[in-house]
């Protein structure tokens, strides 16, 4: 284990209780720039480390540095929350202010310059999530997507240097998720980005480095491509019964994609190995056990 | 209140090529974007034009500051003549007045705000006026140029810039009853030079 | 009108301000009513993105709400004033009710033998309700995103705090004032320090759990005392109120106030 103290995110041992049961167990991660994808089924301990990353949680023991700075400090608390963009899971607004104005109140809690540059901030990530005609709309006019990426907007204000983000596409449509990706890559070449999803498709499209989480301990950590690796020659895809207890689910053409985690073997005579994704791979790790239809 | 019922008030729908009336009625609706456009359109030539009346760039570019931000307020108060497109006489009307009273405000700190008046575009009437000053009559330069420093600024300030007798005393600062006179005398000499 | 238009040469002229009084004259005349023309003026775009900027700090920006507006004219910070006026509905709902709920202990009062007990018993607890409804998770929706920001945790907590505390003591001293047996203004305020002193131990408790859950631990406590006292006294527990209780009351709420301002500033 090396000792820089460098690298915007450090957590040794970090671990979380909630009364007897661990939702984080012993956490070792370094997160450097770029977009970090954190994985992991519900109650995998995601959000609990997120909250601990976005200093609202501090955890039970173990070693945790943000930005180089100890959250368990008030004033250094402080100086890490002026550089963190935070949008957490299920974020919830007061319905009767009007978009601008919400953000507004946000910018001051944030201590974002005086009047004049604070609304210049707002109207700029306005502009950014696609809200700017909306900004005089109250918050209870909104679509779902919408409040989405108002709290998106509400992370990006004052450029931070660590963006956090818990589940941020749910409620997007497809064309507002692309531009959130284009958005979030554009960043990530500045900030640290950590993004905790369900959505496979997002993390092959934006991160560089994945960690998944099981039962709140780190079962991988490393790059994308090294997580395929490991999946290569367990993916088949043929025709035919594939078996009992492996995951399987049908494709339109009618035959079977098949992932055999344990045998290297293929699950029957016509199945033939196939190049597997990223999905696959995740779906591997985290063994999965399901059948048709999944 | 008055906020609710321009929220309110049905937005038409307008863009960069929209005409001046069709932007004024979306400003009266509470729409900033509409406001820049008109902002983009004119204030370059009535910045120009503020420029020849007042040589103080800041004074200037407060005065259409204060230009915009009464359009902004007094947007509904605006109505076209029939068939005009164009709001460009209204907005220098609201433009010269600022000027003034920027001008009163730096040179009287004392002296409160100016009473305001509702702004009127310059009338017809003075469309009979402002043949005098058509540059594409070959003979007015000359006619111009034969008046003294002091009638042209008085021609320049009523009937080019439409300000009422007392306003332009004031920018011009001379008496109001010097204004009327060399405005007349200013007026019979070009007519004569042009009727001749 | 005749055909006659600016070159662009006269245009660019006339902008620069080198062109003479008369021409200048002429220009102007034309100007007026030839929006082709006027478009020719060359436009200073950095000019005018500064103008537009000015113009629209002033024309776009989010409208201030009654209160906002009033506390700004109070003589506060503007960026206090909103963060005052941001409160969440059950605040809201908190002091409606309190409005109404002294009304009622007025009209009892007024009415009912003994009707200023209700009043007396319920003044120092008002406050604590409002403290537990102005600030946590659970309690403000926008938690969770203004619980991660600079200004929160001990900062916002003091404002909101104020934002209950303020409008609290002003309502109970009104209605204390209203009281069939005030005389002088000490008569009106014997709920004060009982009231400062649950507020800020509940502020002590909150900083050990949720501060909901701390006001009621405070509340309960208050009125478990309220029962012990007039269990073992003669049946009305107006003795809290009385004077050497008072000092009483003092000595506590410095106290607290002082383990308070020593745990913010270890922290």
């Amino acid at each position: 284990m090396s000792l820089t103290l460098t690298g915007p995110v450090r957590l040794r041992g970090v671990t979380r209780r909630y009364g007897t049961r661990a939702a984080l167990d012993g956490v070792d991660l370094d997160l450097g720039p770029g977009v970090t994808g954190l994985l992991g089924r519900n109650g995998a301990g995601k959000t609990t480390l997120m909250r601990c990353l976005a200093t609202d949680l501090d955890p039970t023991s173990g070693e945790l540095r943000l930005l180089g700075r100890d959250p368990g400090r008030t004033t250094e608390r402080t100086e890490i929350r002026r550089r963190l963009g935070y949008l957490p899971q299920n974020p919830d607004f007061y319905p009767h202010f009007t978009a601008f104005a919400l953000l507004d109140y946000m910018a001051v809690l944030k201590e974002l310059g005086g009047r004049r540059a604070r609304h210049d901030e707002v109207r700029r990530v306005l502009r950014q999530v696609g809200l700017y005609d909306r900004r005089h709309s109250r918050v209870r006019r909104l679509s779902g997507g919408m409040r989405q990426r108002l709290a998106l907007a509400s992370a990006l204000m004052g450029d931070p240097d660590l963006l956090l983000l818990d589940e941020p596409t749910v409620g997007l449509d497809p064309e507002q998720r692309i531009r959130f990706r284009n958005l979030v890559s554009h960043l990530a070449t500045r900030s640290t980005v950590v993004l905790s999803t369900h959505q496979i498709e997002d993390v092959a499209a934006l991160c560089g480095h994945i960690v998944c989480l099981d039962g709140g301990r780190v079962v991988f950590d490393g790059a994308p491509g090294d997580l395929v690796d490991r999946a290569r020659g367990h993916v088949w895809e043929g025709t035919g019964d594939p078996g009992i207890g492996l995951t399987s689910w049908r494709l339109p053409d009618g035959r079977h994609r098949v992932l055999t985690p344990e045998t290297a073997g293929a699950p029957g005579p016509s199945f033939t190995a196939v190049e597997p994704t990223l999905e696959d791979a995740y779906l591997l790790l985290i063994g999965v056990s399901g059948t048709e239809g999944r | 209140m008055k906020l609710l019922r321009r929220a309110r008030r049905r937005v038409p729908s307008y863009g960069p090529d929209s005409a001046d009336p069709v932007l004024l009625t979306a400003i009266a609706a509470g729409e900033a974007e509409a406001l820049e456009i008109l902002h983009r359109r004119h204030a370059p030539w009535l910045r120009a034009r503020l420029n020849y009346r007042c040589s103080d760039p800041d004074q200037v570019d407060a005065a259409l500051q204060e230009t915009f931000l009464a359009v902004w307020k007094s947007a509904a108060s605006f109505t076209p003549r029939p068939g005009d497109t164009d709001a460009g006489a209204w907005l220098w009307t609201i433009a010269i007045r600022q000027l003034i009273s920027q001008l009163r405000k730096r040179a009287n700190r004392w002296i409160g705000e100016l009473e305001t008046e509702p702004y009127e575009t310059i009338g017809d009437a003075s469309a009979e006026d402002t043949v005098l000053l058509n540059i594409e009559h070959g003979p007015l330069g000359a006619a111009l140029h034969s008046l003294s420093p002091e009638l042209r600024a008085a021609i320049q300030a009523t009937i080019l810039d439409g300000l009422t007798v007392r306003e332009a005393a004031q920018i011009l600062q001379i008496p109001e009853g010097t204004v009327k006179t060399r405005v007349m005398r200013a007026k019979a000499r070009l007519r004569e030079a042009l009727t001749s | 009108m005749s055909g006659w238009h600016l070159t662009p040469a006269q245009a660019h002229d006339y902008a620069a301000r080198r062109t003479d009084e008369i021409t200048a004259m002429s220009v102007e005349a034309h100007l007026m009513h030839c929006p082709p023309c006027r478009s020719m003026l060359p436009a200073d775009e950095e000019w005018l993105a500064d103008g537009w900027a000015s113009l629209r700090d002033v024309v776009d920006r989010p409208r201030r709400g009654v209160v906002e507006t009033l506390l700004s004219h109070t003589g506060l910070r503007a960026e206090t004033a909103k963060l005052l006026a941001a409160t969440p509905r059950l605040y809201q709902a908190w002091l409606g009710s309190t409005v109404v709920v002294l009304i009622a202990a007025l009209a009892a009062a007024h009415t009912l033998p003994r009707g200023s007990l209700m009043f007396v018993f319920l003044a120092p607890v008002v406050p604590l309700v409002g403290v537990a409804l102005a600030y946590g998770r659970g309690i403000d929706p926008a938690h969770t995103l203004a619980s991660v920001t600079p200004m929160a945790g001990q900062r916002l907590l003091f404002l909101r705090t104020c934002a209950v505390l303020v409008p609290a003591l002003l309502l109970c001293t009104g209605a204390g004032l209203l009281l069939p047996h005030t005389v002088t203004a000490w008569d009106a305020i014997f709920w004060l320090l009982p009231a400062l002193t649950l507020v800020s131990g509940s502020l002590l408790l909150g900083r050990m759990m949720h501060l909901s859950v701390a006001s009621g631990v405070v509340g309960g406590l208050w009125v478990l005392g309220l029962i012990l006292v007039s269990l073992s006294g003669q049946g009305v527990p107006l003795g809290v109120f009385a004077p050497q209780a008072q000092m009483w009351w003092g000595v506590l709420l410095a106290t607290l106030v002082g383990a308070l301002v020593f745990r913010v500033r270890v922290a």
